[in-house]
């Protein structure tokens, strides 16, 4: 066994067991203490139990699905582009899958069929990342790929706002803030379960591309040398990212920066490798966003404060750092 | 010189017949059009809003069908030339104040915001249109009916008011007096809240009422995040006995707030 994969594990296993401990304590927040003797003993016939089974688990587990998915899709946008400071929501693409799932649950498809809205947030997410993907390929700069992110971003935002506002409902202009910020408050198993299909498949679109990764930062041309197809790969990370970063959006709206952070605290640890850097992401993003929503129960059990604030409050400063470190780079 | 002579002989006419009972009335206002729609004939009706006739937010659609609707807008009321204009509290000020330039008599009712206050309203209101034994009918028939509400049993069972984004109500509510007149304890009066308040799923659950009021204020409109939270999983794990609170009933106080209150004893 090699040095690197005692490493790897070593860091896998810290973060699980942590993941494991995070998740323990996230089952025992909540606005209301928890008999957990009553809720394990009677799953379905105890009010402590459905409290634990319908509403706490659920929504911890969909933040573990969210996060790992953020991680993972941060993680092969950074390995793909060759670029630091890309991310899902940084280039634009949560902003779009929420545009989709936005136009899927106000304008009647969602209620048609359930399915219809993760679908709506994979769409959404799909073009994002293929228009970004687009103007990689015309080895557009860090900096070029960051604006165009950031110009589509600011397009899909006031298209939300605009789709929000045409909505027949009254309630949907007061959730602009949801699918700007993200959320997992209210979400139920339903959200995990028309949601976790199209992220597992995500997850293994990209990890499946995980030596193509290894190969491309030798550049484009050395990857193709070494016998990748690199049309098909580099589709293939495409598709990956646009299910789960699109499925995840839909069910918990726009929470940004975990899929920029994440791999970035890890790559020091995995020796700089793209592949050895996909999983220990997807279990460090899982970690975050479900830290980040313990602190959101924390600070205000009721609706209060969005997932996607509190990322940000970390995410944005570090954001800042990279951008001040990568100066050389970008002028 | 022809066509302001003509307005200001209006603008004359509207004044001076305070007197007699006003004969065409509009109303800005969609409780005021239902309690109109109850109290006078409908010839003596120029306008209502446009939600009267909807019967997703009127008691009184069936009556208020083929009156033309105002959509709550000067250049709605006008064209009838009403001799009494009805505004609520939320009516647009600079338009009555625009209305009452122009020489219209316009009357701002308050909103009866309990059973109580709806006995001197619907009076006071009857009144104000020439109707003042239909509301006096009317008033005697509303207590008629509560009376033959049985009274609340020595141990009410509890009730929990459920509404869009997780929205209970307590104290001030007619929602909250309609629970508590069907002889249900009210879960948000029972935790202090105050008007409307938010009432996170895990309280409503571990409090384990008997009975689950949905206020489902424009669900058909679409679906919503808001929504969404009615229709969570754990409600119906919780197997409580679930009422839908129809709109109607509960946005306006009045006879339909007996009609609220029938709907909920019925369920005890």
């Amino acid at each position: 066994m090699s040095r690197h994969a005692i490493g790897d594990r070593r860091l896998l296993g810290t973060l699980g067991v942590l993941l494991v401990l995070a998740f323990a304590l996230s089952l025992q927040l909540g606005p209301v203490a928890l008999d957990w003797a009553a809720a394990l003993a009677q799953p379905r016939d105890s009010v402590h139990g459905i409290i634990l089974w319908l509403v706490r688990l659920p929504r911890e587990l969909l933040a573990i699905c969210v996060g790992a998915s953020m991680g993972l899709a941060g993680a092969a946008l950074q390995g793909l582009l060759r670029n630091p400071l890309a991310g899902p929501d940084l280039l634009g693409v949560t902003s779009c899958a929420a545009l989709g799932a936005v136009l899927s649950l106000y304008f009647g498809l969602a209620a048609l069929n359930g399915l219809l809205l993760p679908v709506g947030g994979m769409l959404g997410a799909g073009v994002a990342v293929g228009l970004v993907f687009l103007l990689a390929g015309r080895s557009a700069s860090v900096l070029a790929l960051i604006l165009a992110g950031m110009a589509i971003s600011a397009i899909m935002s006031s298209l939300i706002a605009l789709a929000l506002n045409f909505a027949p409902n009254p309630f949907a202009m007061s959730e602009m803030m949801y699918w700007l910020l993200g959320s997992l408050t209210n979400r139920s198993n339903h959200d995990l379960l028309v949601a976790l299909p199209f992220m597992v498949a995500g997850w293994l679109l990209i990890l499946s591309c995980g030596r193509f990764l290894d190969a491309l930062t030798l550049g484009e041309d050395s990857a193709r040398s070494l016998g990748f197809r690199s049309a098909p790969l580099r589709w293939r990370l495409v598709a990956g990212v646009a299910l789960c970063v699109g499925a995840s959006v839909s069910v918990s709206g726009n929470i940004g920066f975990v899929g920029l952070v994440v791999p970035h605290l890890l790559r020091p640890w995995v020796g700089f490798e793209p592949r050895r850097l996909l999983l220990p992401s997807a279990l460090g993003g899982a970690l975050l966003l479900l830290v980040a929503d313990m602190a959101v129960q924390l600070l205000s059990p009721g609706a209060g404060i969005k997932l996607g604030v509190v990322t940000a409050l970390v995410g944005g400063p570090f954001f800042l750092h990279l951008i001040y470190r990568n100066r050389a780079v970008l002028t | 010189m022809r066509k302001t002579f003509l307005l200001s002989l209006i603008v004359f006419a509207a004044a001076h017949c305070g007197a007699a009972p006003p004969q065409r009335i509009a109303s800005l206002n969609l409780c005021t059009d239902q309690l109109l729609l109850m109290l006078v004939p409908r010839e003596r009706i120029v306008s209502v809003t446009d939600w009267a006739a909807k019967p997703e937010s009127s008691y009184m659609a069936a009556a208020a069908r083929g009156i033309p609707g105002n959509g709550g807008l000067v250049e709605g009321v006008l064209p009838a030339h009403p001799d009494l204009i009805l505004a609520g509290p939320f009516s647009d000020a600079t338009m009555i104040q625009l209305l009452r330039k122009l020489g219209y008599r316009v009357e701002v009712l308050d909103i009866p915001r309990s059973l109580d206050q709806a006995r001197d309203y619907i009076l006071r209101f009857g009144e104000l249109v020439g109707a003042a034994a239909a509301a006096r009918a009317l008033v005697a028939d509303m207590d008629a009916r509560l009376a033959r509400i049985p009274p609340p049993s020595a141990a009410p069972p509890l009730a929990a008011v459920y509404a869009p984004n997780g929205i209970t109500v307590g104290s001030g509510t007619v929602l909250a007096e309609i629970v508590a007149r069907a002889g249900w304890r009210n879960l948000g009066s029972e935790r202090d809240v105050q008007g409307y308040g938010e009432l996170s799923l895990e309280h409503l659950l571990i409090a384990q009422p008997q009975l689950i009021v949905l206020d489902v204020t424009a669900a058909d409109a679409g679906g919503s995040l808001a929504h969404g939270y009615l229709a969570h999983p754990a409600l119906a794990a919780l197997h409580a006995q679930t009422v839908v609170m129809p709109p109607p009933l509960s946005e306006c106080v009045g006879p339909m707030t007996v009609d609220a209150i029938e709907l909920l004893a019925a369920r005890r």
